[in-house]
């Protein structure tokens, strides 16, 4: 009996010391962005028509594509192009889109997503560098996997149109990211060679001119 | 391609077991090699190994395919080699423990469920299901101890191993394939624990006959009795209470992460039969064995399992399929075409 309690009390004490400290760090909440009010001239990003792709090589042989759709978040940018636009962007993992459900599912599932625990990816732009007219180099914040890295991410300005509320405004943008990095690392060598470690990002973002109230 | 994907199988599946294996089948090789009026000692360090082969292979699987993880884990699942880890600790203190089955399996429960209940939470968690991962401990750590004292611990071992490998086919359909390969791991351990616990208890018995029939028979005895010993006679290394308990806590933990990370067709209900399919193996009657060879005490009780178990995967295929099915159906169907065929 003494050896039981003694045993109890070895494997209580360090159990009872992690408790004493949260066990888990939250989730990224990507909602916390999008509860900011945006500013006057800030543009809001129109989820019907902002999506993002993704590039993986699979099983060494092709590129396979999938998106995430119906993104969200918004966009500074003054018009006349004086300075980089200011992008914050969520992808909600729940809008996963590969043309096949099961590969969906898959994706979700905590060897790569883990889309219960981390249900966003979110990017937040944090300055810019000037390639050519209407053409930027961003860095900003990567929120994915319950990890956030600096990146760098091409963003052209594609165009400025007419919508039923004010302005539109285009932006395709372009990052590849090492996904080891953010803690994914299903398939690359265990098992060996599934999936590529490097995905390429293709953001497509369509964004309304928000009317001051 | 092939023969990579091979070294991986063997790394994170064959090789933990091998580990487990070693770790429960050393004891009971060193119970087989003492003399009989020896073995008391060796026996409670066999019934230590006992506890610590599935934990230690399914850490080892773990460690194997994710590498070591952090405290706090960075994902919720990631708590499960200090889970199972703490589980092995306990099961094997109380192995060592000269008690009843009862208390042993109540010490094993009250502990292991209590933990599991503060610390081992999954996503979508609530008090409820905390509740309930106590609750099934207690009561799957219950019917397991009872199939221990009832089989043999070949027969235990072999229904362990198919209650792991059918949570394993359960958590690779919920698309959980890293730890669907984990509790292959273990369900590979207890089988190889399995077979060589019935070799060298086959070789225990073949001495005890050779012994009985080299004795004069008394007047009035019956032969064939005397030349055939119980099947507990031959029993070098029976499982604990304890050792059952941390098997079945650490399935049910198993059972719950795949749950709680469930992106397929996979049902409660499944998982929950799976657990309890072990309860099928107490159907079969001790007496009704009596002068049977052991071996078919073990095809019954782990036959009767396997049943249930492959019942259960072929319905959650079953389900998963139906559901690809209408999702390929609704896929299919283009409404470009559907207006173009209305419009003829």
């Amino acid at each position: 009996m003494r050896t039981l309690i003694v045993a109890s009390s070895l494997i209580a004490i360090p159990l009872l010391a992690a408790a004493s400290r949260p066990m888990w760090s939250a989730p990224a909440n990507a909602a916390a962005v999008l509860a900011q009010p945006a500013a006057e001239g800030e543009l809001t990003l129109d989820p019907v028509h902002s999506m993002a792709l993704f590039r993986i090589q699979h099983l060494e042989a092709g590129q396979f594509w999938g998106r995430i759709n119906a993104l969200s978040g918004s966009v500074a940018w003054p018009m006349d192009d004086s300075a980089a636009p200011t992008i914050k962007a969520v992808a909600e993992l729940k809008n996963i889109d590969t043309g096949s459900e099961k590969l969906d599912n898959n994706l979700k599932g905590p060897n790569f997503f883990n889309e219960r625990e981390f249900p966003s990816i979110s990017f937040t732009s944090t300055g810019g560098t000037r390639v050519t007219e209407r053409h930027w180099t961003l860095t900003g914040d990567l929120s994915l996997h319950g990890v956030t890295k600096p990146v760098m991410v091409d963003c052209v300005v594609t165009g400025v149109g007419k919508g039923p509320t004010g302005k539109k405004v285009g932006f395709e943008c372009q990052v590849t990211i090492k996904r080891s990095e953010f803690g994914m690392t299903w398939g690359i060598e265990k098992p060996p060679k599934a999936l590529g470690d490097e995905v390429r990002l293709v953001i497509g973002l369509e964004a309304d001119e928000t009317k001051a109230e | 391609m092939l023969p990579e994907v091979a070294l991986y199988l063997v790394k994170v599946l064959v090789l933990p077991a091998l580990l487990g294996l070693a770790v429960g089948g050393f004891g009971v090789l060193m119970v087989a090699r003492r003399a009989e009026a020896d073995r008391a000692l060796a026996v409670r360090r066999a019934q230590v190994g006992q506890a610590l082969a599935a934990p230690v292979a399914f850490v080892a699987s773990f460690l194997l395919e994710v590498g070591p993880v952090g405290l706090p884990p960075a994902e919720r699942w990631h708590v499960l080699p200090y889970a199972v880890g703490v589980a092995a600790l306990v099961g094997a203190v109380v192995s060592r423990m000269r008690s009843a089955w009862w208390v042993q399996w109540s010490i094993v429960a009250v502990i292991l469920g209590g933990l599991a209940w503060k610390f081992v939470v999954f996503p979508a968690s609530n008090p409820y299901i905390q509740a309930g991962l106590f609750g099934s401990i207690v009561l799957v750590g219950l019917l397991w101890s009872a199939v221990a004292r009832d089989a043999c611990s070949v027969g235990m071992a072999m229904m362990a191993a198919i209650v792991f490998a059918g949570l394993g086919v359960l958590m690779i359909l919920a698309n959980f394939a890293s730890l669907g390969v984990m509790a292959m791991a273990v369900a590979a351990a207890l089988a190889g624990f399995g077979m060589v616990s019935g070799v060298l208890n086959l070789r225990e018995l073949a001495r005890l006959r050779a012994a009985a029939s080299s004795q004069p028979v008394a007047v009035g005895a019956d032969p064939a009795g005397a030349a055939c010993p119980a099947e507990a006679a031959c029993e070098l290394v029976p499982w604990t209470a304890a050792a059952a308990t941390t098997l079945a806590a650490i399935a049910c933990v198993l059972a719950l992460c795949g749950h709680a990370y469930n992106y397929g067709e996979v049902r409660p209900l499944h998982w929950a039969a799976i657990l309890l399919s072990p309860f099928f193996a107490l159907l079969v009657c001790k007496p009704c064995l009596r002068g049977a060879k052991p071996i078919v005490g073990v095809a019954w009780r782990a036959g009767l399992c396997l049943v249930v178990v492959l019942a259960t995967i072929i319905n959650a295929v079953g389900r998963g399929s139906a559901a690809e099915d209408a999702s390929d159906g609704a896929a299919g169907s283009d409404p470009m075409a559907d207006m173009l065929e209305e419009s003829k």
